[in-house]
């Protein structure tokens, strides 16, 4: 890695993140606020009962007609959430 | 039985022309007879990349309408025994011909050449769907940069909702000078964001621009890296084994020992 990249911020990964939020809300046709929003409280109700790595937490649409499409005619959403470990036992268990 | 391709991008000016010519010229070396048409009725340049701009007298339009034989709508290179273009009409617009009359003429087509292959015009509109409706295949080009690779991802939507499945991706005008400094989205990168699978990836070459001056399409150049790359394209089109680039200094080595 070249050292002047330290100091500087790279313009691939600031246009790959802005692809991904952009590419997601036009394929599912919903604004890119209710995709963060939808994005934010998923992790909220998994956080009760798992830690997990929100920075690696990644959201994907698939085409609606795409043939790796689960369900035939609708887009779909895939969120990835990667678990680190589940909670100690709480009040939430019950 | 031929197969049929069309080439297509969305955005205007990421190399559909250059990389229809270059595949297509590729395939023909590799022996394989090969069609190429200009589904860009209004602003034909297939013709000019390949070098065939003077032989013109009829085109596709004149031949869905039954105004010439299909031997007088094919041009033939002057290069390739078994390649041909059939120009788009530079004087009608994209409504000369339908969805319908592309059908038939890729059908008609694929009896006679291993691969038909389709230049579409930029856009999402009537000249998207004419260069659609016949393909089996598509290709979508794409360069990294931010307003391809949206327009890309809309493309792909429409061509899964045309009925193709499977389309695969070119990554044009790559940089590594620039993907190296993380100023360029890298390959996997841009395949990631657009979900589908990579057929190769074309280096920014300044013979491509000397190629189209000339009329004579990169890969007729053995010097051109870009030339290479589409190469390798035409090897997997036609299914042939692609052999790895080794990647280091000593794996280099290794490899010219091991040639003896």
């Amino acid at each position: 890695m070249n050292i002047r990249n330290l100091f500087k911020n790279n313009s691939a990964s600031t246009a790959k993140n802005r692809l991904k939020v952009i590419l997601t809300s036009e394929r599912s046709q919903v604004p890119e606020k209710v995709i963060d929003a939808v994005t934010r409280e998923f992790a909220e109700i998994l956080e009760k009962y798992f830690e997990v790595d929100s920075k690696q937490m990644d959201i994907e649409v698939k085409h609606s007609d795409d043939p790796t499409n689960v369900v035939k005619g609708n887009s779909t959403m895939i969120i990835v959430v990667p678990i680190l470990q589940v909670k100690e036992k709480s009040k939430s268990w019950e | 039985m031929g197969q049929v391709i069309v080439v297509t991008s969305g955005k205007g000016g990421v190399g559909k022309t250059t990389t229809t010519a270059n595949i297509g010229t590729a395939l023909a070396k590799l022996g394989k007879s090969v069609v190429l048409v200009d589904g860009d009725i209004g602003l034909r340049n297939l013709d000019l990349v390949m070098g065939l701009e003077n032989r013109i007298v009829y085109d596709l339009v004149d031949y869905v309408e039954k105004k010439c034989r299909l031997n007088q709508a094919l041009i033939k290179d002057k290069r390739f025994e078994e390649l041909y273009i059939m120009p788009a009409a530079q004087t009608k617009d994209k409504n000369a011909v339908n969805p319908d009359q592309m059908k038939a003429l890729c059908a008609e087509l694929k009896e006679k050449f291993d691969f038909v292959i389709i230049d579409c015009p930029a856009g999402i509109e009537q000249g998207f769907k004419n260069a659609v409706a016949g393909a089996e295949k598509a290709i979508v080009v794409a360069i990294p940069e931010v307003s391809s690779i949206r327009d890309a991802d809309r493309i792909i939507g429409l061509l899964y909702a045309e009925g193709i499945e499977d389309p695969s991706l070119v990554v044009n005008r790559t940089r590594p000078d620039m993907i190296k400094k993380n100023d360029m989205l890298d390959i996997e990168d841009t395949r990631e964001l657009l979900g589908i699978k990579l057929l190769g990836a074309i280096p920014e070459d300044s013979c491509i621009i000397e190629a189209s001056n000339k009329g004579e399409p990169a890969v007729t150049n053995p010097n051109s890296k870009a030339g290479k790359a589409y190469d390798k394209i035409a090897r997997q089109l036609a299914g042939m084994e692609v052999e790895e680039e080794p990647k280091g200094f000593f794996e280099k080595i290794k490899k010219a020992f091991s040639k003896k």
